[in-house]
């Protein structure tokens, strides 16, 4: 059991990292990002080609791998979300959707459907540890735990103590009037884009360790939409207890139920959560009248 | 069109829906085309085109959901796996199997009640909130349908025998073309009218403004409600034709990257407009096929055949993205001002009539 | 500062959707240190012209195609919003003026330019001006009145530092005692802090604190001049005025009195 509760933490800490970079997006531009799992695919991937220039040392290539990330975010903000701003809802998450279906191809293009593994790469091991209450856990399942940890308390303090919050949760709900008060509204935005990939490659990159890549992984982003909704769409605080919904749910089904259920069991809660309580569970409840 | 050289003269003529002679003779040029196509073109596209009509019902019917009343779903692919697996319960459940005339209505309740169903998280949500429940609606209906597949001891789709319709046997791809042309003429006359009835006309109030709507006295909840339950029922029949044509359905077909699909259909063809579906359907059906097509013509190396997927699957979506960046309205608008650009000859701007703006 | 702070707008253009013209060739200067109204009906041009000066976002669709628009000895054509807020233009549009789920403090926090040391002496000015707001200074912004809203908007524009202020429809949807509220506090903006001001409105009213005034139609500005210039012109008083010879006119009587009359002859 206490194993069970373990693997669970890491699957919430990986939604947890995933889940805030949703949040980032929608609150500074209202857009649902598709391609969020796919930018958690290519931070892996960014971490393995660095593996060979910088001979195989981890603490020199995932900083970098994680620089590109950020720099691929404000970069994908002007190629493609910039000029975005204030179309209809749908075309911009139509426009992720694209993203994300070209993103897989490119990298399925560049490395190929095989499995790689990012401990073979760097030549690390990933040995079980036992912990204090009994069960056992990997380094880079710890690794996930505290990545989480470190990346959420950055955002709350980044909102809560700059005026960029202010600004963000501004531009989110009138560009044009923002822009107006001297706003510059597209640096917030790709800034947004930016610390939200951060978080998804970071993801992507301790799960590539723990696991493996393939262009597919990008699929766990579909099953972290659940997450902030649940913890309400515009709430970094409602991350967490919305991941640690999500991560048990799924776990639980996969365990006492059928396997199949597993992918289906957030949707499920999801549908609950909007059936019940729309705005989520720490969401504004003006928010929902408001879209 | 203001300032062009045609002008109305009556309110019937105002009312036609094929109003200006521009519109009427293309719309003759088309038909006649589509008649004439199955005559001359080869098996495989006509199988293009047969799909091609598929797709355009059920994206006339999300445009008629999304486009005119606002509610973005992108579980389209759910209706669709619906209707064709009620046909497939009800062909290996019942020996002599239904009858075609049968089974597609029954299809249509099927998506009918799951469009209710559907429509009530619609009652409360809006925008972002409304997707995500319907992203989680398919991942339900798709995880019962392959459930029952398995449990029923099939592993890749059941099939499903030849329809017939009275002395009509739907067998070559040449007959279903005729008879899914006659479909889909129907199902867009139907559409075009009911967009232009009271029905259409509260659609097209609760997507611009819903509390605006209500207080005009448009109930909202009913409208919503009928939007979901007519346009899934549609949509499950046409699932229900296409397993017909196909002869199998298929759980692993309905996956969410369909659904994306048609919302990608409808966007890209135009959201909000019957024609756009069409230019949508065509696009998106035919992609995949096109990009195929190019990359034989160009005598692909054979190091890089085992590439070709993949670069299909990128242009597919750098072509999605690249086509909202560029034209958000869709192909549709490009249309809007060919056709604007044509009318309007030789003046260059068209200025509202009397003092507005 | 610079040596000519006015505003010149020379045969300004605009252009909707590549194909819908909405202003054609109007021409209006706002001097340094004056208050200009600008008078026209609905769809006369004036928001239109307002958010050329302002810069429009790509999502507009909207182009200035034609003319120039010069403060400051600099020319605005086209340039995005916050560029023009940094050479010290501030719109206070006629619609979505505030940021309704922030709060009134959180509303002025966020349009603060510059330091944050300059904070409390902005905001002190922004009390000193509309001393209500510091009532409300802890509510969410879409729960105050109408009022309360112009006067935040008012206040958040004054946050970002202007030489020239835009008002789009000061009046529009509110009491005329608290238009006539508002129109003394613009007056006292413009006499204690110097600034600029062009006004849009419907009504004449404005020309009673204006210095100049000019009046739009269908895209072009017919008629320019002095406040009392224009107060005594007779178009202007059938118009916007209502006043005739006959006595009061009827909206319908004006409106085909105007078709059938052209300004300046």
């Amino acid at each position: 059991m206490a194993q069970f509760f373990s693997n669970t933490l890491v699957l919430v800490a990986l939604y947890a990292l995933l889940g805030s970079g949703f949040v980032i997006v929608y609150r500074s531009s209202r857009v649902l990002n598709f391609a969020h799992g796919e930018l958690m695919m290519l931070g892996g991937y960014f971490a393995f080609v660095l593996a060979s220039p910088t001979d195989g040392n981890m603490w020199i290539a995932v900083p970098i791998a994680l620089f590109f990330s950020f720099a691929a975010g404000a970069a994908i903000y002007f190629l493609a979300m910039y000029r975005m701003v204030g179309q209809p809802l749908h075309a911009a998450i139509i426009v992720t959707i694209g993203l994300s279906i070209l993103l897989r191809g490119i990298a399925t293009l560049v490395w190929g459907g095989d499995l790689r593994y990012l401990t073979a790469a760097f030549n690390v091991k990933n040995s079980p540890h036992t912990m204090p209450w009994g069960a056992k856990l990997a380094t880079f399942d710890l690794a996930i735990i505290a990545a989480a940890a470190f990346y959420l308390l950055f955002l709350f303090l980044f909102f809560q103590r700059s005026k960029l919050g202010f600004r963000m949760r501004a531009a989110a709900e009138a560009p044009l009037l923002a822009s107006q008060r001297g706003i510059n509204i597209y640096f917030l935005f790709a800034l947004s884009w930016s610390l939200a990939t951060f978080g998804a490659s970071l993801g992507g990159i301790l799960y590539g360790a723990n696991n493996f890549l393939t262009p597919e992984i990008g699929v766990v982003g579909l099953a972290a939409f659940a997450v902030p909704l649940v913890g309400g769409m515009d709430s970094l605080k409602g991350v967490i207890p919305g991941a640690v919904m999500v991560g048990f749910s799924q776990n639980i089904a996969m365990r006492y139920f059928d396997p199949k259920f597993a992918s289906v069991a957030p949707m499920i809660l999801l549908l609950i959560v909007l059936l019940t309580r729309p705005w989520g569970l720490w969401g504004t409840k003006e928010e929902i009248e408001r879209v | 069109m203001p300032g062009s050289g045609h002008f109305k003269t009556s309110f019937p003529q105002d009312m036609a829906v094929f109003d200006t002679p521009f519109r009427r003779l293309w719309l003759i040029i088309l038909l006649l085309g589509l008649v004439a196509f199955p005559f001359f073109a080869p098996r495989y596209f006509i199988h293009l085109g047969n799909l091609v009509l598929l797709a355009s019902i059920a994206a006339l019917m999300l445009n008629l959901l999304t486009g005119y009343t606002g509610m973005i779903s992108l579980g389209h692919a759910a209706f669709l796996a619906a209707g064709a697996f009620t046909v497939a319960a009800l062909v290996i459940n019942f020996k002599p199997p239904p009858p075609f005339w049968l089974t597609v209505p029954a299809a249509g309740a099927v998506g009918a009640i799951l469009g209710l169903l559907a429509s009530l998280p619609a009652l409360r949500l809006r925008a972002v909130y409304l997707i995500l429940s319907t992203v989680s609606i398919h991942y339900i209906v798709t995880l019962t349908v392959s459930l029952y597949q398995s449990n029923a001891g099939f592993i890749s789709g059941i099939n499903i025998p030849t329809a017939t319709l009275g002395p009509l046997k739907l067998e070559n791809s040449r007959t279903w073309f005729y008879f899914l042309l006659v479909v889909t003429v129907v199902v867009t006359i139907f559409s075009i009218n009911l967009v232009r009835s009271r029905i259409g006309r509260a659609w097209m109030a609760i997507r611009d403004k819903d509390i605006a709507a209500a207080a005009l006295g448009v109930n909202v909840a009913f409208y919503k409600i009928l939007a979901f339950t007519f346009t899934s029922s549609v949509t499950a029949m046409a699932g229900a034709l296409g397993a017909y044509y196909l002869n199998y359905a298929a759980a692993e077909e309905f996956t969410i990257w369909l659904g994306i699909f048609y919302i990608a259909m409808i966007i890209v063809g135009g959201i909000g407009s019957i024609l756009g579906s069409f230019f949508g359907a065509a696009i998106i059906t035919l992609m995949p096929y096109l990009l195929d097509g190019l990359f034989q013509s160009i005598n692909v190396p054979p190091r890089l055949q085992t590439y070709v997927f993949a670069i299909q699957f990128a242009a597919f979506g750098l072509l999605i993205a690249l086509f909202l960046l560029l034209e958000p309205d869709g192909l549709v608008a490009i249309w809007r001002k060919v056709r604007t650009y044509f009318e309007m000859w030789p003046l260059k701007y068209h200025r509202p009539p009397s003092s507005t703006r | 500062m610079e040596k000519n702070q006015s505003l010149e707008l020379n045969k300004l253009e605009v252009v909707y959707q590549g194909s819908i013209i909405a202003v054609q060739g109007a021409t209006l200067s706002v001097p340094a240190k004056s208050i200009v109204a600008l008078l026209g009906v609905n769809g006369a041009g004036k928001t239109t012209t307002l958010r050329a000066i302002s810069g429009f976002l790509g999502i507009d669709n909207a182009r200035v195609t034609d003319g120039t628009i010069v403060f400051c000895g600099e020319t605005l054509n086209n340039k995005m919003p916050h560029e023009v807020v940094e050479c010290g233009i501030v719109l206070v549009p006629e619609r979505e003026k505030i940021f309704a789920t922030l709060t009134v403090t959180e509303n002025l926090q966020g349009c603060l330019k510059g330091a944050a040391s300059n904070w409390s002496k902005q905001v002190e000015t922004i009390f000193h001006f509309f001393p209500i707001l510091y009532e409300r200074r802890n509510q969410v912004a879409g729960y105050l009145s109408g009022g309360e809203r112009q006067m935040l908007a008012i206040s958040n524009a004054l946050l970002c530092s202007p030489t020239l202020l835009l008002v789009d429809e000061l009046s529009l949807g509110l009491a005329p005692m608290t238009v006539e509220h508002l129109m003394e506090r613009i007056q006292a903006l413009n006499k204690e802090l110097g600034l600029s001001i062009l006004m849009v409105e419907q009504t004449a009213a404005a020309l009673n604190i204006a210095e100049y005034g000019y009046v739009m139609e269908n895209g072009h500005v017919v008629f320019g001049g002095t406040a009392e210039q224009l107060l005594k012109h007779q178009n202007v008083q059938e118009f916007y005025l209502g006043i005739s010879e006959k006595g009061t006119k009827s909206y319908r009587e004006v409106k085909q009195y105007r078709r059938t009359r052209r300004w300046m002859g």
